[in-house]
């Protein structure tokens, strides 16, 4: 068991890393002149870094100097690369962070062109439409299947009053709906047909502007028409 | 800083045309796909008698082709009785008071292969009596022909030209 407190061994230690003040110095070197035991220690540990500092020297004398530029330089490289890197992880944020910051002098005249596109887009699309005033029809029926809703009908043209051609009164009147173009040809693909007359007949008409699709429907009393045909 | 600044001065003469004229190229897109939901036919009732001299009126021009076939040389004359049209929203029937005393039910189904679905009933003018009964598709502006149907002073036709609701320049 020795008598060195911990303290005593934290002073000598200090010493020598050279930390103690002159006032604390001088009272260790008090200490150590009155107590043997802590002479001892002294010494021995002034030996053992006599031989810390004998060891790194030798050390350090077996190492040239080439080798010496060499370690440096390979340090300094690795400061240069993680360098590198921490500038490209401050700069690369995000894709539209980067494209913004390409876009951010052009901003200003990029806003105004869309204002005036938008601008021009409203102006435009909230042109009011002319509006055909048709007669309507309120119509409440049951469909064949299914609820039907109240359904206004355009009526275009009334029994009787066709003079000229449907599309050409249609025409004429400024409130009119567009009319309808030429019929486009192409049969009719019928997915379900049910007849609820006596006789029922699908024909095609092809003429030059295409094939026409027409259903010839016979009620009960009818007698075949001589110029109809069964296809 | 060269090459930036000319990156971004040719982002900036691509995107201010497209800034200006993007939403006019792409408006009518985003209607034409929402008009699908939407059809519009037209409905001519023709009333066809066995007497007359074969004069196809002015105003049957446009199925003049079909009413001088063959399948129609038992009639002698035509006459437009009415022209009708009907918006229809899809899956959503209307009925039409045709003035022959016949109804006419039509259904838009919806666009199949850029053709209309179509579901048409047409009944009796004495009753609720279905005498045709079908779901057809046809091509945008398309026309089917029905009729033979018993009518005042002869045989009535009806000519159903239905097109989509955004179709209506083609």
């Amino acid at each position: 068991m020795t008598g060195l407190t911990e303290q005593d061994y934290m002073q000598l230690h200090a010493y020598f890393d050279g930390e103690l003040t002159e006032a604390e110095a001088s009272q260790l070197a008090n200490e150590v002149a009155q107590n043997p035991e802590l002479a001892d220690e002294l010494n021995e540990l002034g030996l053992f870094h006599q031989a810390v500092e004998a060891s790194f020297e030798a050390t350090a004398a077996a190492i040239p100097q080439a080798r010496f530029e060499q370690i440096w330089d390979e340090v300094e490289r690795t400061l240069d690369a993680d360098s590198r890197l921490q500038q490209a992880a401050d700069a690369s944020g995000s894709w539209w962070s980067r494209f913004g910051s390409l876009l951010r002098p052009f901003g200003i005249p990029a806003a105004a062109v869309g204002g005036v596109a938008a601008a021009f887009y409203l102006f435009v699309g909230s042109t009011p439409q002319p509006t055909p005033e048709v007669a309507e029809n309120k119509v409440v029926e049951e469909a064949s299947n299914g609820p039907v809703e109240t359904a206004p009908v355009e009526a275009l043209q009334e029994p009787e009053k066709a003079m000229a051609s449907s599309s050409d009164t249609l025409a004429q009147k400024d409130d009119a709906p567009e009319p309808f173009p030429a019929p486009a040809p192409g049969v009719a693909e019928f997915e379900r047909i049910d007849f609820g007359v006596s006789r029922g007949q699908v024909g095609m008409i092809e003429g030059k502007s295409g094939t026409v699709t027409v259903v010839f429907l016979h009620e009960d009393d009818d007698e075949p028409a001589s110029g109809e045909r069964t296809l | 800083m060269k090459s930036r600044s000319f990156l971004a001065t040719v982002l900036a003469g691509c995107l201010a045309p497209a800034l200006a004229f993007g939403p006019l190229v792409l408006t009518p897109n985003v209607t034409q796909a929402a008009a699908t939901d939407q059809a519009e036919c037209q409905v001519h009732s023709v009333l066809a008698a066995k007497t007359g001299d074969g004069t196809i009126p002015e105003n049957l021009k446009f199925l003049e082709e079909q009413l001088r076939d063959d399948q129609f040389a038992a009639y002698k004359s035509f006459r437009l009785l009415e022209t009708q049209r009907l918006n229809l929203d899809v899956k959503r029937p209307k009925v039409a008071p045709l003035s022959s005393g016949h109804k006419l039910s039509l259904e838009y189904l919806g666009a199949k292969e850029s053709k209309l679905q179509l579901h048409a009933t047409l009944m009796s003018r004495t009753d609720d009596k279905k005498l045709f009964n079908a779901i057809y598709g046809i091509d945008n502006n398309g026309l089917l022909m029905i009729g033979g149907v018993r009518g005042d002073g002869g045989k009535v036709f009806f000519a159903i030209q239905c097109r989509l609701n955004n179709a209506k320049a083609g």
